[in-house]
């Protein structure tokens, strides 16, 4: 027979035990639900200035600039002679010394493997990027010795001239856009107006948690760079062994321009298809594709600071019947800018492409799965 | 004395202890069917980064890759060195990252951690190293490692040629089988 005290322990504590592990792993998975940045969530890494005061990344003194007093985040910064921006003599003060070379946004000839373009960038957010106080966060800050916008007195921060620090540090959001009290915002925060006032929201460059900022290029500004970059693409999606990652680009262009993709990350992208799938011409006729056809996205990304970078290669091949139910024998390859063909339906982590027939089959049923670019962007 | 009392309160009791082990039953099953608390794949990080999300998209490659997932590995390099919004331009943490995969026989990370040897990026310039990681690139069919190989034959020198043929050696011993 149970002692009486085992049997309240087997009734009692053991099964509490339990439902607190029910509690637990009900709570890992509503935060996994849930695990987008909230607004103000105070995430370590998430919003550097969230978690010191409340939801206003310029509410802290210091914490608004989480490179200020600290070493590292602007590691060129003490080493003498190696100041990335005062490039006195020939090109690069900091030629082959890695710390500087690294991180030297400063310097035009610094050593770079980075997919990020040393030569195609958007001058018009390089210009705005200076004057925004959260920006300028990647490695070296050339903007920091008079650039703090709680230490500086004019220059880059027009909010430090007025009244002390921050005129508006009471109420004062950095994305509420009024004009009196954030003098930046018209100019300097190219989010402010676009979403809304949540500063953690996408659009949001002092938030590293935050998705893709949301920029506006110009036809112009989106032309010029496409143009700069498509030979970095190509070479840098040349080093998969796909055969199509090196010859996508004398297939037909059916963008005018590159163009944001919203369903792509906000990446920019022109869309390609080969002589098999001519009917994508005919956009909402262009009705179901034949096998063969290929359809290619080359992308790019743009940052705050107006730097661009090659994003994945898209690809879309319509397989012959019987490939795939799932995806519409369409067969999805990610070819990232290392090389690295990440994924291909039916082929390698083919469950973790399941995502893009996840989201293209929810388009209209006769357009085959196909995403129609916006018409101010069609060629006709 | 109520006896109705003590008759009715051991009967409480046990239909208490009854409800506790019923739930106990369903956190023991139901936890398995769940999934591990916080478990991430590849796949998640992938959405991510497909959506721009690239500071998420970091973050779950970063675990996958300290638990030594190759593929995380290598995206997570590629991250490091494109250094998308939210994501800050690492080089030195991407040529670790690429060497870890690299030494687990992934060939864009040879071929990558070879071109940033050319290059003196994340690493010091090494041209010995960095003909060794793109010339396993190239022999496993990479035709940019190739032409990357062509392009710095003609700077490397003798202190090179050592180095290349006693990593080769090195890599031979490790990897005979």
């Amino acid at each position: 027979m149970i002692p009486f005290k085992s049997k309240m322990l087997a009734s009692t504590v053991l099964p509490a035990v339990f439902a607190v592990g029910l509690g637990i792993a009900g709570a890992g998975l509503a935060a996994k639900v849930h695990a987008a940045c909230k607004p103000c969530a105070p995430k370590r890494g998430c919003n550097p200035c969230a978690a010191k005061k409340g939801c206003n990344p310029c509410g802290a003194k210091r914490g608004c600039n989480p490179c200020a007093g600290k070493r590292g985040c602007y590691p060129c910064a003490a080493k003498k002679g190696c100041n990335p921006c005062a490039a006195k003599k020939g090109c690069n003060p900091c030629a082959g010394k890695r710390a500087c070379g690294a991180c030297n946004p400063c310097n035009p000839c610094g050593a770079g493997a980075q997919n990020f373009s040393k030569v195609c960038v958007i001058p018009r957010l390089q210009l705005a990027a200076k004057c925004n106080p959260c920006a300028a966060k990647r490695g070296c800050n050339p903007c920091a010795a008079k650039c703090n916008p709680c230490g500086a007195k004019r220059g880059c921060n027009p909010c430090a001239a007025k009244r002390g620090c921050n005129p508006c540090a009471s109420k004062c959001n950095p994305c509420a856009a009024k004009r009196g009290c954030n003098p930046c915002a018209a100019k300097c925060n190219p989010c402010a107006a676009k979403r809304g006032c949540n500063p953690c929201g996408a659009c949001n460059p002092c938030n590293p948690c935050g998705g893709a900022p949301v920029f506006e290029l110009t036809a112009a500004e989106a032309a010029a760079v496409y143009d700069c970059l498509v030979k970095e693409m190509k070479t840098a999606y040349g080093k998969s062994k796909n055969p199509i990652a090196k010859n996508y680009t004398d297939f037909r262009l059916y963008s005018k321009v590159a163009y944001q993709s919203a369903t792509h990350g906000n990446r920019f992208v022109q869309n390609y298809g080969n002589s098999y799938a001519k009917n994508y011409g005919a956009y909402e006729n262009a009705g179901p594709f034949k096998a063969g056809a290929l359809l290619a996205k080359d992308s790019f990304t743009v940052s705050p600071d107006g730097r661009t970078a090659v994003g994945p290669l898209f690809l879309m091949q319509k397989m012959p019947a019987g490939f795939n139910k799932d995806s519409l024998d369409w067969k999805y390859t990610m070819i990232m800018p290392d090389g690295k063909v990440f994924g291909a339906t039916g082929g390698k982590n083919s469950a973790a492409m399941n995502f893009c027939y996840e989201c293209h089959n929810g388009v209209a049923p006769e357009q085959d799965a196909v995403m129609l670019l916006p018409e101010e962007f069609r060629v006709k | 004395m109520n006896w109705a009392g003590v008759l009715v309160m051991p009967a409480l009791f046990l239909s208490y202890a009854v409800m506790w082990r019923l739930i106990g039953m369903i956190a023991i099953f139901a936890g398995p069917l769940a999934g591990p608390v916080g478990a991430e794949s590849l796949s998640d990080g992938l959405r991510a980064y497909d959506a721009g999300r690239y500071a998420t998209a970091a973050g779950i490659w970063s675990r996958l890759a300290e638990a030594g997932d190759v593929d995380a590995q290598t995206a997570l390099a590629g991250l490091y060195v494109s250094a998308p919004p939210g994501v800050s331009y690492a080089p030195e943490k991407a040529a670790q990252l690429y060497r870890w995969a690299a030494e687990q026989g992934d060939a864009i990370a040879w071929m990558n951690l070879g071109d940033f040897y050319a290059k003196g990026v994340g690493v010091e310039r090494d041209f010995g190293r960095a003909a060794f990681w793109l010339r396993l690139a190239s022999e496993a069919g990479y035709a940019w490692a190739s032409e990357r190989l062509r392009k710095i034959a003609p700077m490397m020198n003798a202190d090179d040629e050592v180095t290349l043929n006693r990593l080769r050696a090195d890599w031979s011993d490790k990897h005979r089988k």
